[in-house]
């Protein structure tokens, strides 16, 4: 089932949280929706849950139009980023709620507890559905929240920044394990993160969130390789903003008129005075601070009043040295109109 | 750093003297006096006090207890469910005036109830008016346990909305979405979810609220009959204002002090589980 907003508007006070948000999720895709804080991403999942009605706009789910309906009869069930999960109830009792609620027969809702539990692999922890949520880890928790969600069979799955309180190594693997459930079980997903790298990961389509607005939607790589504006560009990579602009030499040269957006990983560092490869701008600067990052280094070059950061496989001396990006890599915006020219 | 630490930890003890000062002699020297008084006669160690107690007021101990029980029931039978709804329901003008009965005097509460049950009083009038009543009737309420229980209900109530309010807004929005979520209504909401989860919140208002009750005096004073069984702090004020038998208002004050140390160690035995 597909999801469709069309117009949304919703705001608390004198906020715009949502200035007219039209957008389609793809029936059994996971879309991620993106975006710094205060952009609408969890507004915009909280109107879709109908925890929040929009001002003015409509929530369709399929064929139904479910603005005014109340959260339990919109076929969604939602994650959230405290898990919330009832710490007075045992894991069973977490998952048995819902189904309770909609008067399962209760051979049915064990049945369908033990299989959910089973889908988020949590039956193989020991007495996992007499625990109480203090008595798991946090990625235990994340799964026991993800089963309470789909055990009422939803068809559409929403996710309010549901990885944001596992450390690093956990959130690589749960994120994995949500990808292949949605997969799994074809459900449309509506997945909210300020992570970009999570959402480019992660998802079928990302949607960009800006001030209340999309600023871009689109498969990962399309949105990552074509942004449509200063802010998409920015927002996705370790990316450089620099206020300049390249001469016809493929100089880059300081200019307050032109915005050069450039992601770190596409720079190439040489020692200063070597020719740049062709059809590249470059620029000569010096590297300040070079940092250690695991799979290779960052390097930050100082070139005129600016600090560029750009990787490098191997580390680098402190110094002069020249950069390299070719052109197709460099995302030019004109500051009057904030348009890719690339 | 280390070294510090002991000349820390003395001053701290220096600093709780005075604090402990004010328990040990405002209420634990008085407490131990009205033990050692409760178990003296004559000068001398004896348990007649305690027998004259259960001769003559194991009556009004039950009674007390119906009593506070009653008025407990009352007061959270209608605390939880109000607290809970204006928890999910927001009305600003609904919490102003269940703040009200927090600043009305206790002998206020039960002249008004008295005002409220008596024959013609505010009721009667208006169960005349609705031709259920005469308004002559003596209403069996008005002077027994009911009536009082009712009183002290009515004067409990805003304090503990209050304190159920605040334990209540303690229980983050998202665990109530989550149930909201799953199609839970209004009632679920508060027995599944927000009474549980400020359970031992709700238990402290219990205790407070229970030894409050057990301990009033001017609401049955103004409320009850002179026969007929009687609040515990009616014996205790007779006993030791009017008969100055200081040993048998003792042993009163243990057994009202026992009742009240018996909900507080339930309580603190539920929240250390």
């Amino acid at each position: 089932m597909d999801v469709r907003v069309e117009g949304l508007i919703k705001r608390y006070g004198q906020v715009t949280a949502l200035d007219g948000v039209s957008q389609t999720f793809p029936a059994g895709a996971l879309t991620a929706v993106v975006g710094p804080s205060g952009c609408g991403k969890t507004t915009l999942l909280r109107c879709l849950a109908g925890f929040a009605t929009p001002d003015r706009g409509q929530v369709w789910m399929g064929d139904r139009n479910v603005t005014h309906l109340p959260p339990q009869s919109r076929g969604a069930a939602m994650v959230f980023q405290s898990y919330a999960l009832w710490p007075h109830m045992t894991v069973f009792e977490n998952l048995a709620f819902a189904l309770r609620l909609r008067k399962v027969p209760r051979r049915d809702i064990e049945r369908r507890v033990r299989e959910t539990l089973e889908l988020v692999e949590l039956d193989r922890v020991p007495d996992i559905e007499r625990r109480r949520p203090r008595q798991l880890s946090g990625g235990q928790q994340q799964r026991v929240a993800l089963a309470r969600a789909i055990v009422v069979r939803p068809q559409v799955l929403l996710l309010d920044e549901p990885l944001s309180n596992l450390d690093a190594k956990i959130r690589h693997r749960v994120r994995v394990e949500i990808r292949a459930l949605q997969r799994r079980t074809g459900i449309t997903a509506i997945y909210v993160t300020h992570d970009q790298e999570e959402a480019m990961s992660i998802a079928d389509m990302v949607v960009v969130m800006e001030g209340g607005r999309t600023a871009q939607a689109g498969r990962p790589e399309e949105v990552y390789a074509h942004p449509k504006s200063p802010f998409v560009a920015e927002f996705l990579g370790s990316t450089n903003v620099l206020a300049a602009v390249v001469d016809l030499d493929g100089r880059i040269l300081a200019s307050p008129g032109g915005t050069l957006i450039v992601r770190a990983e596409d720079i190439q560092l040489m020692p200063s005075g070597d020719i740049p490869p062709p059809g590249s701008a470059w620029a000569d600067g010096e590297v300040v601070d070079v940092l250690f990052l695991g799979a290779g280094y960052r390097a930050y070059v100082r070139i005129g009043d600016e600090v560029v950061m750009a990787d490098h496989r191997t580390s680098l001396p402190r110094g002069p040295v020249r950069m390299a990006i070719l052109r197709e890599k460099l995302f030019t915006f004109d500051r009057a109109t904030p348009q890719s020219n690339r | 750093m280390n070294a510090a630490r002991p000349v820390e930890q003395a001053l701290w003890w220096l600093a709780a003297i005075p604090a402990t000062m004010v328990i040990f002699v405002g209420f634990g020297l008085p407490l131990v006096q009205s033990v050692v008084a409760s178990f003296t006669r004559d000068g001398v160690l004896t348990l007649a006090n305690y027998e004259l107690v259960y001769r003559l007021y194991r009556q009004d101990v039950v009674y007390t207890v119906q009593v506070a029980a009653a008025g407990l029931a009352l007061t959270f039978g209608i605390g939880i469910p109000l607290s809970g709804y204006l928890r999910l329901h927001h009305s600003q003008t609904a919490e102003f005036l269940l703040k009200v009965p927090l600043f009305v005097p206790f002998v206020v509460v039960g002249h008004a109830m008295r005002i409220f049950l008596a024959p013609r009083g505010t009721l009667l009038v208006g169960l005349h008016a609705l031709g259920l009543a005469s308004p002559d009737t003596t209403l069996a309420i008005s002077e027994g346990a009911l009536g009082l229980s009712m009183a002290l209900a009515w004067k409990h109530l805003a304090l503990v909305v209050l304190l159920l309010m605040g334990a209540f807004r303690g229980v983050s929005e998202e665990y109530l979405e989550a149930a909201r979520g799953f199609g839970a209504g209004t009632f679920r909401q508060i027995w599944a979810v927000l009474v549980p989860m400020a359970a031992p919140s709700i238990g402290l208002a219990v205790v407070l609220s229970l030894t409050s009750m057990l301990a009033s005096f001017s609401i049955p004073l103004m409320m009850t009959k002179g026969s007929g069984p009687q609040m515990l702090m009616i014996d205790l004020y007779y006993r030791y204002g009017q008969h100055g038998d200081i040993g048998v208002a003792s042993a009163i004050g243990v057994v009202s002090y026992l009742l009240a140390a018996g909900a507080a160690y339930y309580y603190l035995k539920g929240i250390a589980r």
